[in-house]
Formats: C-alpha cells, structure tokens, sequence
C-alpha cells in the first residue's frame, strides 16, 4: 500500500508540475481565465489526493 | 549534462504541439482552403520520400502506364509476362478468329477460370464474334472497333479502353479483356460469375424485432442491400479501389443532399492515402482509416447490418462497403453510437430505455466489478455490510492466495473458455463452455484454489461484457478490466478513480474523422443531446445530430403524426357544433 500511494504521489506530482506548464502556455497566450482554471486544476490535482489520505487517516 | 536537462524539461514542461489536428469537420466553405494547403503539402512531402526510396518500379507499376498495342501478338506477349501463361493455371487465354467486312481478323480473350460465367463468354461474347461477323449490316462505312461494339458484342457491360492497366484491373476482378488485332483498344466485359455465399441472417448482430438480412462478401450485393433499403437517388455510391497490388474494391456510400461534403472528403482522401499492397478485409481497413489506432476502444463502427448503415447514413453519416468482407465501416462515431444496437429503432421506447439501463449496468460490471472486488477485500472493508465481509472472508478462510492473485487465476481462465469456445468448431464450442463453467468452477471452489463468491464475481463479469453491443468495445473493455484490477491492487479505490479519470482524459482528447468522441457530452451539443441517452418516442425525433454538420438538421416535421392533429380539430369542430 505505501509503495501504491508513493509511486501514485509522484505520478500525481509529475502530471500537476506538468499541468502547472501548460497554464503557463494558456497564460502566455492571454487567456488569463483558462490561465487560472488549469492552475486550480494543477493544484487540485495534488490537494485532493492528499486530503483524501488524511481523512483516511484520520 | 544537456542532455539530462532536455529530457528533464520535455517531460515536466508542456510544449506546443508541432502537428496540429489534420481533419476538423467543417461548416463553412470560406475555412476549407487553408487546411487544404497543410494536407497537400504534407502530400507532396511524403510522395517525394517514397519516389527516393522506391527507385525502381515495378512491372505492376509499370502496366498500369502502358497503352494497348495495334498488334495483337504483342498484346498476347504482354499478357503472357503478366500473367505467368501457362504457368499459371486459372488463367484461360483463347485465340479465335472473326470475319468483318470479308477480313479474317485475328482475336484473343482472356479471364480467370472460376471468377467469371462461362455461359455468358460463350453466349454473349464468343459465340457473337465468332459465328454472326460475317452477317450483312446495312451500314458498312462504320470503323472496325464501332462495328465490333455496335453490333457483335451483345454483353450488356462493356468499356472500351486504350489503357491496359485498366483491362488487367477488370480481369483480376471477374472481368474478361477482348483484344483484336488492328485496333489499338480492348473491351473489358464485366462477366463476374465467382461462388458466393447467399444474404443470410447476421450471426453477430441478431435482433428480435427488424429485418434479418445481413451483408455477404459480395460488394454489388451489399450496395444493393443498402440502397433496397433507402430507395433514395440521392444516394451516392462512390467506387474506390484500395491496396497498391490487390486493387480491392470498396464503396463509399453517403447520401448526397444530407452528408456534410468535408465528411466525404475526408473519407475519400484517407481512403485514396492508404499505401499498402494487399487488403482483405473491413477489420484491416479500419485500423487504416481510425484516428488514434492506440485507443482501445474503436472508433468506427463495423455492422453486418444492411438497415443500421442506412440508418446511420439517413443521419448524415458515412459507409465504406468492401469487396470481400461481410462488414461496412460506419463513420464518424461517438461512445454513444457503441452503446446503441440496431434494435433500438425498431423496439418502442420504454423497453428501449429498460434496455439502455441494463446496457449501462452491464458496462459498468464488465469494467469495475473485479476491480471493486479487490479494492473492497483488500483496503475498503467498511464499505460493505459486516455480515457480507464476514461471508466472504469466510469462503476465503482456506484459500492460499491473495484476492488479486485469485481473481487474476479465474480471469485468465474465463478468458481462455471464450477463446477455446470461439476456436473450437460447431456443437463444440457450447460444451467447452459449459465444461470449462460448471465443472472447472466447481473443482476450482472444491479444490480451494478460488473462493465461491470470486466465480460469481467472474461470471457476472463474463455476462456483462457479452451483453454489450459493440464486439470491439466489449474487447476493448475486456482488456482495460485487467488494467482496474491492478490499479484496484495497487490503490484501491484511489486507483481506480485515478484509472477512471486516466480513461475520461484519453477519450476525451480522441476524435474520430473530425467528431470529438466524447460528443454530444463532451462538447456539449444542444440538439438531440438527450436523445443520445434516454430513447425519446419516434415523433420527437426530429433532427439530426448537431456534431455532425449536415446539409439538412430535420429529419422529420415538426409534427409528423399529422393524423393525431386532425384528430383534434375534428373533436374541436364537433364539440362546437353540439354547442352551437
């Protein structure tokens, strides 16, 4: 189970720093509400997951 | 060191894609000409790099430039070298003699035994040049090659050509080639006589209520099924031949008037670009032709059903028919198009819907039940009544393995049943499956290799997936199971959501000739868009599906049982009239 949940949060890492990347580009592009939408989802992408885990632990 | 921090920077930051979608299903005429000019450069791209690695070119290539001669040897010359005479067996070659206008003149002709009808040679073809030239015609004036045509030939199909590229490409499909010495053309008469299976019941796409009349692998005789259906004019079969070598024959069908023209285009133009040098049947075709040929799921329909293409092509769609295959291709299509069987029109709505659910729930079973299985036993316990986890940890008391190993045993042996009982001919195929079931299942929960509840589990799977309609998405989901059963293993229900959302991603991003695969859901389009789930009475039909762009958005009046309407203005009428 910790090996899963550790290879998933660096898989979940990747695709948020990767995400994260692309907001960039939209961001670049002027299209500043596409922009923030892809940064939430970028950010989400890591807190869900995580938040997840801790009301499972708790 | 650079190249650490290049492979670094293409796998964390996102790059612009080089090659932009090569096919958007347009609405305007006006967009067509910029993607032409990035198509057609792309063309002349990828011709320049195979006229450098193809240097020589080969006698198939070669005869396909070459004109008939006037001299009739060489032409017998010719055809010899091409057809490997008298090597080659199936190949008749006759020479004969006809008298026009008081000259013997010398003649051949040439066709593959068995492919064509030999009464119709000798009736239509021999017996004329060789028995009736002499007769008196009132006109002699006339050319050789006019006469011969106008009044020798009685065959109701002939072409007159100069290439004798064309005349072999008739031959090799049931065609004969007639040459005569002087003329510098031949006659290609179509007299395709091969053996042929007769129009049978689909085997694969039964139904209850409709017509059970399925596709052959003849080519005319599934044109003509499909156009038997319609009865439209506007209805266009397009002959395409496919493959460098083999020349296969396929249609494209559309209806005129309906279909969006860049659709066809499309179709067309992949068709026309598939550079291979046999091709034999649609199944080959369509992994030619589809989108994203690393989707596991298909995204082109493939029915035997003659009334499902001409249903898909009433709503705007297009089909490809193939000489030797009793499948067409269906295109573009969504996931919802997979989920649809050809009943679905014929059955009135509510039972439609019943079945649409019980689709649904089959869909979800194939897919996750296994998964839910080990992602329950082995991290969620809390998610099923106490009673239940105590009977199931009750039959797993005395099995060695692990759930997932357990699972993954009866998996593979369930599929290894399917693929013994496809394999496996006649009345054995059903006695496989009933052993390999009952028996083997039996034996496996005796033996304790398996827990009792795990080959439900199996068999609801099993059922499941063969209750989907499309054959291509129940493999497709067959194999994404083993997927969920590993993230399920692995996570729990965690990897699971994370395979889910994986999926949606990925079927979001495909598209299939133009429509994006997730339509009308993703994106959302407004018309019809309920219909694509919930089945809606026939009347409320009324338009064609919004993704597809078609000539023509209704399909149906706005009020198409008129009757009903007539109904009430005579009850209205009656009513007043009793007042008055």
């Amino acid at each position: 189970m910790i090996w899963g949940i550790f290879f998933i949060f660096i898989f979940l890492l990747w695709i948020s720093i990767r995400t994260f990347s692309y907001g960039k580009w939209t961001w670049d592009k002027k299209n500043w509400l596409g922009a923030i939408m892809v940064f939430v989802i970028a950010a989400l992408i890591l807190i869900l997951p995580m938040l997840s885990f801790y009301w499972a632990e708790r | 060191m650079a190249d650490f921090k290049n492979i670094l920077k293409y796998l964390f930051l996102y790059h612009e894609p080089d090659i932009q979608e090569e096919f958007i299903l347009k609405e305007k005429e006006s967009e067509k000409a910029g993607k032409e000019k990035t198509s057609e450069r792309r063309k002349e791209i990828s011709e320049d790099k195979q006229k450098t690695d193809n240097k020589s070119k080969t006698s198939k290539e070669s005869h396909e430039s070459k004109l008939i001669s006037k001299n009739l040897t060489d032409n017998i010359e010719y055809l010899k070298k091409v057809y490997s005479i008298p090597t080659n067996g199936d190949i008749v070659l006759r020479e004969f003699e006809i008298v026009a206008k008081d000259k013997t003149i010398p003649a051949c002709i040439i066709f593959y035994d068995g492919m064509t009808d030999r009464t119709i040679i000798d009736l239509a073809i021999l017996q004329p040049l060789m028995l009736l030239s002499n007769l008196e015609v009132k006109d002699k004036g006339k050319e050789l090659l006019e006469y011969i045509s106008k009044h020798l030939l009685v065959h109701n199909q002939i072409q007159i050509t100069q290439n004798m590229g064309k005349v072999i490409e008739d031959i090799n499909y049931g065609g004969c080639g007639v040459f005569i010495d002087g003329i510098d053309a031949a006659f290609a008469c179509d007299v395709k006589g091969w053996e042929h299976r007769g129009v049978d019941k689909p085997e694969t796409e039964s139904v209850v209520r409709g017509p059970q009349e399925g596709f052959t692998e003849t080519l005319r005789t599934n044109t003509a099924l499909v156009r038997k259906i319609l009865k439209d004019e506007e209805l266009v079969v397009e002959d395409v031949s496919v493959g460098k070598r083999s020349k296969t024959p396929c249609s494209i069908l559309y209806i005129k008037d309906i279909v969006n023209d860049s659709l066809v285009e499309e179709v067309r133009r992949r068709l026309k670009g598939i550079k291979v040098d046999y091709i034999f049947d649609t199944g080959d075709l369509e992994q030619y032709l589809e989108d994203n040929p690393f989707m596991t799921t298909p995204q082109i329909i493939a029915t035997e059903r003659p009334d499902r293409v001409a249903n898909a092509l009433t709503e705007g769609k297009v089909a490809v028919v193939m000489s030797g295959s009793p499948f067409a291709l269906v295109m573009p299509t969504t996931n919802i198009d997979l989920l649809q069987s050809a009943e679905d029109t014929y059955l009135r709505f509510p039972y439609v819907n019943l079945i649409r659910i019980v689709r649904m729930v089959a869909i979800f079973v194939s897919l996750l039940l296994p998964g839910l299985y080990v992602a329950i036993t082995n991290f969620h316990h809390e998610m099923i009544p106490t009673d239940l986890l105590l009977a199931i940890e009750a039959s797993r008391e005395k099995v060695p393995f692990p759930s997932v190993v357990e699972i993954l045993i009866m998996e593979f042996a369930f599929e290894l049943i399917v693929e013994a009982g496809i394999r496996r001919p006649g009345q054995l195929g059903p006695t496989l499956g009933i052993i390999g079931a009952l028996i083997l299942g039996q034996a496996a929960v005796a033996a304790n290799i398996v827990s009792p509840i795990l080959i439900i589990i199996v068999a609801v799977t099993g059922i499941g997936s063969f209750s989907i309609p499309n054959f291509g998405l129940g493999l497709s989901f067959r194999l994404l199971r083993f997927i969920f059963i590993f993230l399920a293993s692995v996570a729990g229900f965690l990897g699971i959501s994370l395979g889910l959302f994986m999926y949606g991603i990925w079927s979001c991003s495909v598209k299939s000739f133009g429509v994006p695969f997730m339509a009308p859901t993703g994106p959302k389009t407004y018309s019809n868009f309920l219909e694509q789930f919930v089945r809606s009475p026939i009347w409320k039909k009324e338009k064609r599906p919004d993704y597809l762009n078609v000539k023509k958005v209704h399909k149906q009046a706005k009020i198409s049982r008129q009757w009903s309407q007539d109904n009430k203005k005579k009850d209205k009428q009656q009513k007043y009239e009793i007042q008055k």
